[in-house]
């Protein structure tokens, strides 16, 4: 440790000293710009040269961490990589050094300092202590040229506790992690998207690198960056011989539970307010499932409002304050929510989740840094039932449900969060748990079409659209977010991408969201929608609407695997021929099996109508790029089919 | 060819800082039973909340600080409308050279029932958005309490623009909602000899009434909300505002005041256009042996465009820390002496090229068709600007933008076309208009020679050539990139019509060249282009209109529609049909339109062997300058492109000969 720190005092002192003299760089970013790399396709803006973090932990538990980093511009888009930012904490944190320079392809330094910081806050929150420095040299990199930057940060965080992006998108030369801890703490470490990178430890300095890492290039339907990059998580704790009281190691996801509960059940106790709403609330309740439901629905109603100040990132206000103002965030809706059921005897648990991607959080490392959302969980008789519900060993039966997202009734759970690894925080009986996961068919769109076409095209359509769990929510979230004009506006493009000039005469949504459904009826009349040839022929399209008429998988390769959502759509259409047509040529029906999701259409005639029905169940899937061929072609075929033509003749 | 505007900073922060607003008062003012029984929006059906009233109190103080006290009460009536009223963010600090102070923040929640949830003084945030040198944005910041459908909510706050008047203010007077009355109530300086008036955009008569105190106040009522539409007008075109200025209390000649603003500003820029030797002497040369006027004038454009760099030109090379250190160029001699210079050195050297040749050369003032459409009625010079170089040909006078590369010469950008233009003159300044662009001056030329495969893939070599604006357009898009961020972004481009073309051999062409069209070419393949049944080739022989949807699509209109400039798209595509396969019942789109304002022209032929499939489009629109369409007529509007849409969705059928049923 001692040669460390002697290497790192020199380090600074060099920084230091280069830029004593003015614009001139420090060692390691003039040594960086010498680097050679090696030839990247075109499409690869910037190389990574340098990315490097020492943490260095003292004795009573501040953190100081220096990082540096240099990035060589490639193209003219490569610019924007000459960012640099420094994020901190107001109440634990700040950066007492930021500088950066630019190597020039000439040579020639251009360095910056305090006038050029940019120093920003969250603007989507009414307050946050979290802030970010940056440094934007964008204008002045050119392609060629080297930015790097040097900051120091100091921080006396929540948790001894770290996570090292080993990349972003760009390729990196060498990236690396070095821990410094004091006398008698240790360090360990998980890591994510990589084969284990284990630590070069010395003494109680620990490094963990990784060298020439390619790009990361951007595909469609791909898992989210955070499973791709390759990522470390480390944790640094004192042994027993030296522990600190104030450092929690978090060994178990019990740990983690006991930690949470003791931050939040003192804030979920109600007072005469709350116990009044909750018997308000529940009075025309006859079951648990209908009173939980009406606690439920009163708190997704509260609006969702962002206080985060100090402990209060992790620890909710008081319920009986978040009822008086009427806003919180999700773990100020879930505590409250905890306290109603609480005055009705109903007992719950705060649930830990991260919201986004549900493959996010990893049991093998315990640790609240890997949840970002606060979600309840209701213990419940065996009298309710319903597909969130899920056997804890200790707790029993828990009703699961997402307070924040008040698109998604009780009985169901916003996509991203099925079947993720969530905390349930119930003191000593805590644990971690895997949430629960809806079928295919419990989230899909079921359309009813009866429709008329002219001799002259003309088309005439009823429609009925009935929508369950997350595709109900689909189609909530864009009633509800739209006013009744704009959400008319919306209707009538999403016709017409399928039947140009289409007059839409009636929309008729009905949110049916306490029963996780979703009713639309249309009614639209289109002219000439089939188009007719020397007065003869007659051709349309029977997939009327929601054609599939682009692919999102067209390129020849695939790197990343593909992420596959689980739902079913089914369509029957049943169409008036005009009179004096009979069908000449229909398309082949299709029935395409995969191992992610089947696909399938018929054509009848029956008497004067055509019956045409289409119906895509897809299951929820994260499927290997080796086998993107066949998932590639199931969507082709998919396309192919629901453009093929109906032929009609005269008679 | 921009000036500095000496109102610019204090338009900027009136633009910055129109946030909910309006007048201050020491007492919250009683809520009626009405208001509270308020369901739905008076003004607007299916309103999600309305301004009940909206007060500002603006005093321009003689202390020198132009205060603003602000009064707003909202009536909420659904889920949206909480959400979108749930959280206020007053922004100040120093910003562009100003400086802004918040106090006396209050708000409160009326619930339906009249029980009122106050804001606690604790629960009002004060942070600092963004801090950098000379820079510091900061923002008050509370979320309303208790706040639900069916509720009020009112709140109420003092804005002090310190040291600032109100000469050049803008104000709003609508909102996201809709607002059934808005009052401005403002204390002018007391200048002596000035008089303060208002222009108002789009809205009722506002004559201001006399306080008390010294106020005058202006008043407005049921005003509908803002919205957005597709092809609308500039916002400060279609939304009511009013303009505050101070000036002299007298009756407004308006060709008297034009006159006199067209001779001030000549006389106070005749340095800028002076011609010495040295610009005489590049004026000779570069005019060599050109014989007639516009050869001349020709000549001198071009000197500028290739001799001059030119700083503000993103393809120019220079950095913006070299732009930086450039130094100021004060007469045109400094300009040609440098041989670099911004946008508007150029725009006054080739002024003083032209003057040196003996031609009559001035600039001209003129407004902006993207910011607001300004006639000359309207006496203030506030709405014009200098915008480009003005030359007399016997008795006309025509327009040049050297300073703006990608202009050609006898064009000028779509946003100074078709505008009076304000020519300064020592003695009588005139106003002139300047030329709108024929259709056929922005034409994208599309030519496409292809083979069908029996499987239904399509592939052949592509060229697409533009000009005029649209050469501009995607000039600016381009002249950034690098070469193989220019190729993805068209991969991605023609992706979005046809999602599986593959795309090969992409040259794309003059894309910093001032004149030449631009041009991109490739070999293109679309698996599944055409549909294959049993016995048929479905074929849209629209190759580049492919997958395109219609212009309009919503059935109803609030605003005209606007496109920027009239164009043509000329396009011819080439399919040589795959083997064993013949045209069955083919039939061609029909054309339509008129040449008055727009016009679609599609013509199909085979050749004499019958093998290849000939398609020929002509559509343009916007002929004489028809590119401004009343709501009113948006119907017959929207049924035009849904007919071209649906013409360029037109199928061929082809049969296979073989088959026999």
């Amino acid at each position: 440790m001692a040669r460390f720190t002697a290497l790192l005092f020199l380090m600074l002192l060099s920084a230091s000293a280069a830029l004593a003299v003015g614009d001139d760089a420090p060692v390691w970013l003039r040594q960086a710009a010498t680097l050679s790399v090696p030839a990247f396709d075109k499409k690869v803006a910037s190389v990574v040269l340098v990315d490097d973090s020492t943490l260095t932990v003292s004795a009573d538990g501040q953190v100081i961490e220096v990082s540096t980093y240099a990035v060589r511009i490639l193209t003219r888009e490569g610019r924007s990589e000459a960012t640099a930012a420094v994020g901190y904490e107001t109440d634990t944190g700040k950066v007492k050094d930021f500088r950066a320079w630019l190597i020039r392809p000439s040579g020639q330094i251009k360095s910056y300092g305090k006038d050029e910081i940019i120093d920003s806050a969250d603007l989507n929150d009414v307050y946050d202590e979290s802030r970010v420095k940056k440094i934007v040299a964008t204008d002045e990199a050119e392609p060629g040229a080297v930015f790097g930057y040097q900051s120091t940060t100091e921080k006396r965080p929540f948790f001894y506790q770290s996570i090292w992006y080993f990349q972003a998108n760009a390729p990196v030369m060498s990236s690396r992690l070095t821990v410094v801890l004091p006398i008698g703490w240790q360090a360990n470490s998980v890591t994510f998207n990589h084969a284990d990178v284990p630590a070069a430890a010395t003494g109680t300095t620990y490094t963990w690198e990784l060298r020439d890492l390619g790009p990361l290039e951007w595909e469609p339907a791909s898992p989210s960056f955070s499973n791709l990059a390759p990522r470390l998580a480390v944790k640094y704790f004192p042994t027993e011989r030296a522990k600190n009281p104030g450092v929690k190691p978090f060994e178990t996801w019990r740990d983690v539970s006991v930690w949470y509960s003791s931050l939040s059940d003192s804030q979920a106790i109600p007072d005469e307010r709350i116990a009044a709403k909750a018997r308000e609330l529940t009075a025309n309740a006859n079951t648990e499932f209908e009173k939980v439901r009406a606690i439920a629905q009163y708190v997704q109603n509260i609006q969702y409002i962002s206080v985060q100040i100090g402990v209060g990132r992790w620890r909710p206000h008081a319920a009986s304050e978040v009822m008086a103002k009427s806003y919180g965030d999700c773990k100020d809706k879930a505590n409250l929510m905890r306290a109603l059921l609480r005055s009705l005897n109903i007992q719950s648990y705060p649930v830990l989740i991260f919201s986004g991607d549900s493959t996010y959080v990893n049991e093998t490392w315990v640790s609240p840094g890997q949840f970002n959302h606060c979600i309840i969980a209701v213990k419940v008789s065996d009298d309710t039932k319903g597909p969130t519900i899920i056997n804890h060993q200790a707790l029993g039966r828990l009703l699961i449900f997402d307070a924040t997202d008040d698109n998604t009734p009780l009985g169901d759970l916003p996509e991203d969060e099925q079947g993720s690894f969530a905390l349930i925080a119930a003191g000593e009986l805590g644990s971690l748990v895997r949430m629960p996961e809806s079928p295919p068919e419990s989230n899909s769109v079921d359309r009813q079409i009866e429709a008329t076409l002219s001799i002259s095209g003309d088309l005439n359509a009823i429609v009925r659209e009935r929508a369950t769990g997350q595709r109900a929510v689909d189609y909530r979230r864009e009633f509800r977010s739209l006013s009744r004009g704009n959400y008319v506006k919306r209707i009538e493009s999403r016709i017409s991408r399928g039947a140009t000039a289409a007059r839409v005469s009636k929309v008729e949504p009905i949110d049916r969201s306490s029963e996780g459904k979703f009713d639309l009826d249309l009614e639209f009349s289109a002219f000439a929608y089939g188009q007719l040839m020397q007065e003869r022929l007659l051709v349309f399209k029977p997939a009327l609407l929601a054609r599939l008429e682009s692919l999102l998988l067209t390129e020849g390769v695939r790197r990343h695997p593909i992420v596959l959502d689980a739902y079913v759509i089914s369509e029957k259409l049943h169409l008036k021929l005009p009179p004096g047509f009979v069908v000449d040529e229909l398309p082949d029906p299709i029935k395409v099996d995969g191992a992610f999701g089947s696909y399938q259409t018929t054509y009848e005639v029956k008497g004067d109508e055509l019956w045409f029905t289409r119906t895509l169940a897809q299951k929820s899937a994260t499927i290997p790029a080796a086998q993107y061929q066949p998932v590639r072609s199931f969507f082709e075929r998919i396309r192919a089919a629901e453009q093929s033509p109906v032929v009609l003749v005269k008679k | 060819m921009k000036f500095p505007r000496f109102m610019l900073p204090l338009f900027l922060l009136c633009v910055l800082f129109v946030f909910p607003g309006a007048a201050f008062a020491d007492e919250w003012r009683a809520v009626t039973p009405a208001d509270l029984a308020l369901k739905a929006s008076v003004v607007e059906k299916d309103a999600d909340a309305e301004t009940i009233f909206w007060e500002v109190r603006i005093d321009d103080n003689p202390e020198g600080d132009l205060i603003f006290s602000h009064y707003i009460r909202i009536k909420v009536f659904t889920e949206r409308g909480r959400e979108s009223h749930s959280k206020i963010d007053i922004p100040f600090g120093k910003i562009f050279n100003s400086n802004i102070k918040i106090q006396n923040i209050s708000a409160r929640t009326i619930k339906p029932d009249g029980s009122i949830i106050e804001l606690k003084r604790n629960d009002v945030f004060e942070r600092t958005l963004v801090k950098t040198s000379g820079l510091k944005v900061k923002a008050k910041s509370f979320a309303m309490p208790g706040i639900e459908a069916g509720c009020i909510v009112e709140y109420r706050w003092q804005e002090i623009r310190v040291g600032q008047s109100a000469n050049y203010v803008t104000l709003d007077l609508q909102r996201d909602t809709p607002v059934q009355r808005v009052k401005y109530l403002i204390k002018p300086y007391p200048f002596e000899g000035l008089q303060m008036r208002s222009i108002t955009f789009h809205g009722q008569d506002s004559t201001f009434v006399k306080e008390k105190d010294g106020f005058y106040s202006v008043t407005m009522t049921n005003l509908p909300a803002l919205h957005e539409e597709p092809r609308m007008p500039p916002e400060k075109q279609v939304k009511i505002w009013m303009l505050i200025y101070y000036a002299k209390d007298e009756k407004l000649d308006t060709d008297k005041y034009w006159a006199g603003v067209g001779k001030r500003f000549y006389d106070s820029t005749k340095s800028l256009l002076k011609v010495n030797d040295e610009v005489r002497q590049t004026a000779v040369a570069a005019i060599g042996d050109a014989k007639t006027d516009e050869e001349k004038i020709e000549r001198l454009f071009e000197f500028c465009r290739t001799k001059i760099k030119n700083a503000s030109d993103d393809a120019s090379g220079i950095s913006p820390e070299e732009r930086k250190k450039l130094k100021e160029n004060k007469t045109p001699g400094d300009t040609l002496k440098r041989g670099i210079g911004d946008a508007g050195d150029v725009d006054l050297l080739f002024a003083a090229l032209a003057t040196a040749a003996g031609f009559d050369a001035r600039i001209a003032m003129a407004p902006d068709r993207s910011q607001l459409f300004f006639g000359k009625g309207l006496a203030n010079a506030y709405f014009i600007d200098p915008s480009s170089i003005a030359i007399k040909f016997g008795d006309t006078w025509k327009f040049y933008n050297p300073g703006y590369n990608y202009i050609p010469s006898g064009m000028l950008r779509w946003q100074e076309e078709g505008l009076e233009a304000l020519i300064t003159d020592p003695k009588q300044p005139v106003w002139w208009k300047t030329p709108m662009s024929g259709p056929d001056k922005s034409r994208v030329k599309r030519r496409a020679k292809l083979k069908l495969a029996e499987d239904g893939t399509i592939e052949g070599d592509v060229e697409l050539e533009y000009t005029g604006h649209f050469a501009i357009e995607r000039k600016e898009e381009n002249d950034d990139d690098s070469t193989s961020q220019r190729e993805e972004s068209l991969k991605d481009e023609v992706k979005t019509l046809l999602s599986t073309a593959e795309l090969e051999n992409i040259r794309i062409e003059n894309v910093t060249d001032p004149v030449k069209p631009f041009i991109y070419t490739y070999h293109i393949r679309v698996p599944g282009y055409a549909q294959r049944t049993g016995k048929r080739l479905f074929l849209q022989p629209a190759f580049f209109q492919h997958g395109s949807r219609p212009l309009f699509s919503a059935s109803s209109r609030e605003y005209p529609v606007y496109f920027h400039y009239p164009w043509l798209e000329d396009d011819e595509v080439t399919i040589d049909l795959p083997a064993g396969f013949a045209l069955d019942n083919a039939d061609a789109p029909v054309p339509f339109g008129d040449s008055a304002v727009g016009e679609y022209r599609p013509s199909i032929g085979v050749t004499k062997d019958g093998r290849t499939l000939v398609y020929k489009r002509n559509f343009f629109f916007g002929v004489n300058g028809n590119i401004l369409f009343p709501a009113t007529v948006y119907p017959q509007l929207k049924r035009f492109f849904d007919v071209l849409n649906k013409s360029d969705n037109h199928t061929i059928t082809l049969r296979q000969a073989t088959t026999t049923d």
